[in-house]
């Protein structure tokens, strides 16, 4: 089973409770969970990359557990090694196209340096058409290329899967399709798995081989 | 006018090593303080501010009773190591250090507070440790907001004058700093020291502040 997770988090405010109780099993590589925003999609996708951690249940993936809390497992991101490309792409601003994708390259203290090279590197400015581009900084690109930036970063670390939140909502609709396209025949040349959160019918339509659908913390549909 | 260039290098050398100080003391606590929570946050948050705003008097006090040599500390520094820190260069260290810590630390606390915990998680994705992000990631991006507190925590420590007196004294050519220099010239009527002490500060403060406005970095960083 590609991915078998099963998870429980109650989150308190003073003002209102909200509950994230969420299971599946899917062997699909392209699985979108879909529904409205406020729906706890952003959380479970970070509960699976690691940078939260559920309450109760597990995250198995490709039969390895990640997180298990009734038996104390709880692998840190770092180890996961799952993609995960932020709504917003969280590009570092500080750095480089280049420095930004070269960024998990590189293990050490610093940052790599305006010339770092990498046949890697050179593989994704090429493909992503960012070679122009390679020495600008994060606010002088436009959307789409902020896009490409980021999951080029993404690939470069070759991920065992890719976690996509809502890559296409800072697009305009003429740029959605054209990056649609190109997302899907990089997974599918990859053959990477990848989990995309939307609340975008049309992103349903072109990656959902299995979509699950969640609304207020929980499962409505699971549709294969 | 020997003495007023003593006084100078004795001022730089004082305010360069009690910021070099703050610089690992400050950003490490407002580290800490930025990203955990723990017991007594609120009580320790205050006490590290306490030199703001209470009289550099009352804080050189405290410092005597504790490093003095009935002090706690200066007791086990005299029996221990046969030092004794009242009255040395190294004690007017540590009383511009201790007054002007809240600068740094309230100044990087901000900073570290007000970073976007997106750059962190990305990097934490892409499989850096946590050590190796503080470097990379959180202290370029805080780093604007720290460098003024570090600026300001240096002029604070050359001009210090209260608290430096009551455990360094004035001791010409070991201890005796611009401003205490301007004060003895003038209590002993020798109008031309002063002139020359005063103009010389001037000269020394209007640099800091130049050497600062080009220290900080002038390009743009915008997040998208």
């Amino acid at each position: 089973m590609l991915w078998d997770v099963s998870l429980q988090k109650t989150y308190a405010s003073k003002q209102h409770q909200f509950e994230l109780d969420v299971s599946f099993q899917s062997n699909a590589s392209r699985l979108v969970l879909f529904g409205p925003s406020g729906a706890g999609k952003t959380q479970i996708l970070k509960m699976l990359s690691g940078l939260t951690t559920p309450e109760h249940g597990h995250i198995r993936f490709n039969n390895v557990t990640l997180f298990d809390e009734s038996l104390g497992i709880c692998t840190t991101p770092q180890e996961r090694a799952l993609a995960y490309v932020f709504q917003e792409y969280a590009l570092f601003p500080h750095l480089t196209v280049m420095q930004n994708i070269a960024f998990s390259l590189h293990k050490r203290w610093f940052n790599p340096a305006q010339q770092f090279s990498h046949p890697d590197v050179d593989h994704w400015l090429d493909k992503f058409e960012l070679r122009t581009l390679a020495h600008q900084y994060p606010h002088q690109l436009s959307g789409g290329q902020s896009q490409r930036v980021a999951l080029a970063r993404a690939l470069v670390m070759r991920p065992k899967a890719i976690l996509l939140d809502e890559p296409f909502s800072a697009l305009d609709e003429s740029l959605r399709q054209n990056l649609r396209q190109e997302l899907s025949q990089v997974q599918a040349q990859l053959n990477i798995p990848m989990i995309l959160i939307s609340h975008n019918p049309d992103d349903v339509e072109s990656f959902g081989d299995e979509i699950i659908e969640i609304s207020k913390g929980h499962v409505v549909t699971h549709a294969v | 006018m020997d003495e007023a260039w003593i006084a100078l290098r004795l001022t730089l050398k004082v305010a360069g090593f009690a910021t070099l100080i703050n610089l690992f003391l400050g950003i490490g606590v407002a580290y800490v303080f930025a990203r955990k929570n723990f017991w007594g946050k609120d009580v320790l948050d205050a006490v590290l501010t306490l030199p703001m705003v209470m009289p550099p008097t009352v804080l050189g006090y405290y410092l005597l009773v504790l490093i003095g040599r009935n002090g706690p500390i200066g007791a086990f520094l005299e029996d221990n190591f046969n030092i004794n820190l009242i009255f040395t260069w190294q004690a007017a260290v540590i009383a511009a250090a201790i007054v002007s810590f809240p600068l740094v630390f309230k100044a990087a606390r901000a900073a570290f507070e007000s970073l976007e915990s997106q750059y962190e998680q990305s990097a934490r994705v892409l499989g850096i440790s946590e050590f190796a992000i503080f470097f990379r990631v959180t202290l370029p991006l805080a780093w604007r907001g720290i460098l003024s507190g570090v600026l300001l925590s240096f002029a604070r420590s050359s001009g210090e004058f209260g608290a430096t007196l009551m455990v360094a004294g004035s001791i010409p050519g070991q201890t005796q700093t611009l401003s205490i220099a301007v004060y003895e010239a003038v209590q002993a009527g020798r109008d031309d020291v002063a002139n020359f002490l005063v103009l010389l500060t001037s000269v020394v403060c209007i640099s800091v502040l130049l050497v600062s406005g080009k220290l900080m970095p002038g390009r743009v960083i915008e997040s998208r």
